[in-house]
């Protein structure tokens, strides 16, 4: 199973998504454009097990490594990057800064009610942005995906 | 335990890694109410048992002992231009490098999407260790050098 969840905390908005088993994906994708990319430079940390990394390689994906945990990862805005569970216990959290021109950036991933609510939360309330629970099991080598969703990763509140 | 350091364009982080039985003490407060995200395994803060993943809020003016009873990760963000910065960076000059720094403060390697730290160690200092704001200070001072 895989769960996702965003949340505001004081200064931050996390995007929160664990895997309970292997191979699922533990990547965010943009619902209306397909895209797995981060549309701003973003902040996230992987913690527990193990996961599987890809990159996008002209049509296709390309595995870069399997990396184990803990780690901080700073990823360029607007490079496709995949990730997988190698391990049954694998989560990835995404700090984004409650600042509106980097929020914004967000809006086709995350809801331009979902941001304006973000940002205008104050900073000893915690919102839950968003929600979900699906599977979405993924090659661990082709990062190609094996079976289809159940649902929608993410289920707008 | 570890207390990591790192920072990006907006966000400065404190990382702390604990092997189940290590104590960190925050031997500061601030004048406004920060979040401490555990991250992994169960955290015992201020004697409230928190269990990944879990945000738990220190308010403004309480100082701050965490108890791991499992091996546990925390992470307090913080945006670099807000206020609260400087009191946790007392000195002018290293707030300002700070602040215009590009360095992540923590070792990093390229990868195809960016940028990567290696794996971060949970075996480091004490297991007893309290975090004192020049000890954040040389932290910051040891990462913008990197």
């Amino acid at each position: 199973m895989r769960n996702a969840k965003i949340i505001t905390c004081q200064d931050h908005l996390l995007i929160i998504i664990e895997s309970t088993e292997q191979d699922n994906e533990i990547t965010c994708v943009n619902n209306l454009t397909g895209k797995r990319s981060f549309p701003a430079q973003t902040t996230a940390i992987a913690v527990d097990g193990k996961f599987n990394h890809f990159y996008e390689d002209g049509e296709s994906w390309t595995k870069h490594n399997t990396w184990n945990t803990p780690r901080i990862f700073f990823k360029t805005s607007n490079v496709s990057s995949g990730g997988t569970s190698e391990t049954a216990n694998t989560r990835m959290i995404a700090f984004l800064p409650k600042k509106r021109e980097v929020l914004t950036e967000w809006i086709n991933t995350v809801g331009e009610n979902q941001v304006n609510v973000a940002i205008d939360t104050s900073r000893d309330s915690h919102v839950t942005i968003a929600e979900g629970t699906a599977v979405r099991k993924m090659d661990a080598n082709t990062f190609v995906e094996l079976e289809n969703s159940i649902s929608d990763d993410i289920i707008f509140q | 335990m570890n207390v990591y350091v790192a920072k990006d364009n907006y966000s400065f982080y404190i990382m702390s890694l604990f092997n189940q039985g290590d104590q960190l003490t925050h031997n500061w407060s601030l004048s406004k109410s920060y979040s401490i995200l555990v991250s992994k395994g169960t955290i015992s803060i201020n004697s409230n048992s928190r269990k990944a993943v879990g945000i738990f809020d220190i308010q403004p003016g309480i100082q701050v002992t965490m108890n791991a009873e499992t091996e546990a990760m925390t992470v307090c963000s913080f945006l670099l231009d807000d206020d609260l910065m400087n009191e946790l960076v007392s000195d002018a000059s290293t707030l300002t490098q700070l602040r215009n720094s590009s360095s992540y403060l923590i070792e990093t390697e390229e990868e195809p999407t960016g940028r990567m730290s290696p794996q971060l160690s949970f075996d480091g200092e004490n297991s007893l260790a309290t975090l004192s704001l020049s000890d954040l200070d040389a932290k910051i001072l040891g990462g913008l050098s990197i």
